[in-house]
């Protein structure tokens, strides 16, 4: 009986580690948090002054003043369209290109869990020090708005985790993406535009024209950074808190799953490779 | 200076032959890097929707300043990606085996793996936003030489200013992350600089000249005699820089001690 529950102890140890040493190799790149924070302040800037501008030489707009500023200053804080974050989606690519997953492999767990619990390390140390730092700079600085309300927090926190569900789903399809092109580095690029502009980090979705909003809003995208930002200010709320976090981790689940069968399959091709 | 130019037109020869051995991957980099500037247009298309002008400049007005900043840009990154590179030969001490050869270093560099040609996609698109707004604009007639000018003036800029900042890796080991965020910056050197607060518009005239590749040159197009100075001092303040950090440049590698390894 004491059986499974080890096993899912020692797998959960596992896990932790894989998490704690994916946080000791971030700490290694420390410096580039600290660029991390700028850059995300500089286009947090541009996107203020932009923001105001456009909202200044519109006769109306969807969305209030400060809901909007709080809105992108906030999508630049908790954004998973910084440079910076490549680096994960390169490593898996590059890795199984050049054949550095065969050690991934021969790991007592599985690959895709393995990346995971690698991405989550690297995410947290990333909130930790890029995100939150920079949210306070643009609390203090851009006089941006706290959560809506209590549930809004609350919401917040748990539609982020369902964003990086959403992300690394995302990140692990570019990186198969490895088994048949050297590219990896450059469709990094293309996951960048989609997360800016799909995804509703630099334009909240609401201020589409409505043929598009509609588009994108039956699209997955929208997960990674309107829904959370969207519940924190306001946009989303009530009872339709819920239902949208609800909607990610449905297309969070599924993608993973989606991308776990592309694995299964692609993972062939390294044994057909390596005979 | 033949012999140099015939180097380098054979350091080009070779990257374009290496890109094509990996044509697919070209292909597909070169799309994901034209989808990552395209999502600009998208930006604008949308927030044009709902306004006729963002404090005073039409969508036509922007589309000119963004598309000579992402000719500028990516012209700069076809022919010289070099000051993206020069830390990789620093800190590993591979500058020592470039030091040896009776060539310029910048020039071996440019050859070895500074050349972006993965780039030309976004230099079409821009070139095809210049294309189809111009005809709209009514700009005065000697916009032919102007426009012209100001592209060569503004890779020069870019280069200049890049390269300087990148001499910084000769005494900073991370001096990377100084040039990573100048170049993020790219961006403001997008929109018409009067929307931004003072510091910054001084910021990005004097200090990080983006405004002096896309819109100056634009508004001294568009305005005239508003900005008539600013417009006149875009191509010899190219020079200018250019000059400059090819003198910082020459001081930094005399300065310059192995790592050794």
């Amino acid at each position: 009986m004491a059986k499974p529950m080890s096993r899912i102890r020692e797998g959960l140890n596992r896990h932790l580690g894989i998490i704690t040493a994916a946080i000791k190799q971030e700490m290694a790149y420390r410096f580039n948090f600290f660029t991390s924070i700028v850059g995300a302040l500089l286009t947090m800037a541009l996107l203020y002054y932009l923001w105001s501008a456009i909202y200044h030489s519109a006769t109306s707009m969807e969305m209030s003043y400060q809901a909007l500023i709080t809105y992108v200053c906030l999508g630049q804080a908790f954004s998973f369209a910084r440079p910076g974050q490549r680096r994960i989606l390169v490593r898996i690519g590059y890795g199984i290109r050049r054949g550095d997953v065969v050690l991934d492999l021969i790991r007592p767990t599985d690959y895709q869990l393995l990346t995971f619990s690698e991405t989550f390390g690297a995410y947290l140390m990333e909130i930790a020090m890029v995100s939150l730092p920079s949210y306070l700079l643009a609390l203090l600085v851009f006089g941006i708005d706290p959560p809506a309300s209590l549930e809004a927090a609350l919401g917040f926190i748990v539609s982020l985790m369902g964003a990086l569900f959403l992300v690394f789903s995302l990140d692990f399809l570019v990186g198969l993406m490895g088994f048949w092109t050297f590219s990896v580095w450059g469709l990094g690029y293309a996951k960048i535009a989609v997360i800016d502009t799909l995804a509703g980090t630099i334009i909240p979705l609401t201020l589409f024209p409505d043929w598009l909003r509609r588009i994108v809003l039956a699209l997955p995208f929208k997960g990674m950074a309107y829904t959370p930002l969207a519940i924190y200010v306001g946009e989303i709320e009530g009872s339709a808190i819920w239902t949208s976090i609800l909607g990610q981790f449905a297309w969070g689940i599924g993608l993973v799953l989606l991308t776990r069968l592309l694995w299964l399959r692609a993972r062939r091709r390294i044994e057909i490779q390596g005979g | 200076m033949a012999y140099h130019i015939d180097l380098y037109l054979t350091y080009l020869r070779l990257t374009a032959k290496s890109s094509w051995q990996y044509r697919a991957d070209y292909a597909i980099s070169m799309v994901s890097l034209v989808l990552h500037d395209g999502s600009s247009l998208l930006f604008l298309g949308v927030i044009f929707a709902s306004i006729r002008q963002l404090e005073g400049w039409s969508l036509h007005e922007i589309l000119l300043i963004w598309a000579l900043e992402v000719v500028i840009r990516n012209v700069s990154r076809f022919f010289f990606d070099v000051p993206h590179r020069i830390h990789m030969y620093v800190q590993s001490g591979d500058l020592d085996r470039l030091l040896v050869r009776p060539c310029w270093l910048l020039l071996q560099i440019a050859g070895e793996r500074g050349m972006s040609l993965e780039a030309v996609g976004q230099i079409l698109i821009g070139m095809a936003a210049l294309l189809a707004v111009v005809p709209g604009l009514r700009l005065p007639w000697w916009s032919i030489f102007y426009l012209p000018l100001t592209i060569v003036s503004g890779v020069f800029i870019m280069c200049g200013m890049h390269l300087l900042v990148s001499c910084l890796n000769f005494r900073f080991t991370n001096a990377i992350a100084a040039l990573t965020t100048v170049t993020w910056m790219n961006r403001f050197g997008q929109y018409p600089i009067t929307i931004f607060a003072l510091p910054l518009r001084f910021l990005l005239t004097w200090v990080l000249p983006y405004a002096m590749m896309g819109f100056y040159p634009a508004a001294f197009l568009l305005r005239g005699a508003e900005y008539r100075l600013y417009g006149l001092l875009a191509p010899p303040m190219g020079l200018l820089l250019f000059g400059l950090s090819l003198l910082v440049w020459r001081a930094s590698v005399q300065r310059y001690q192995s790592t050794g390894s």
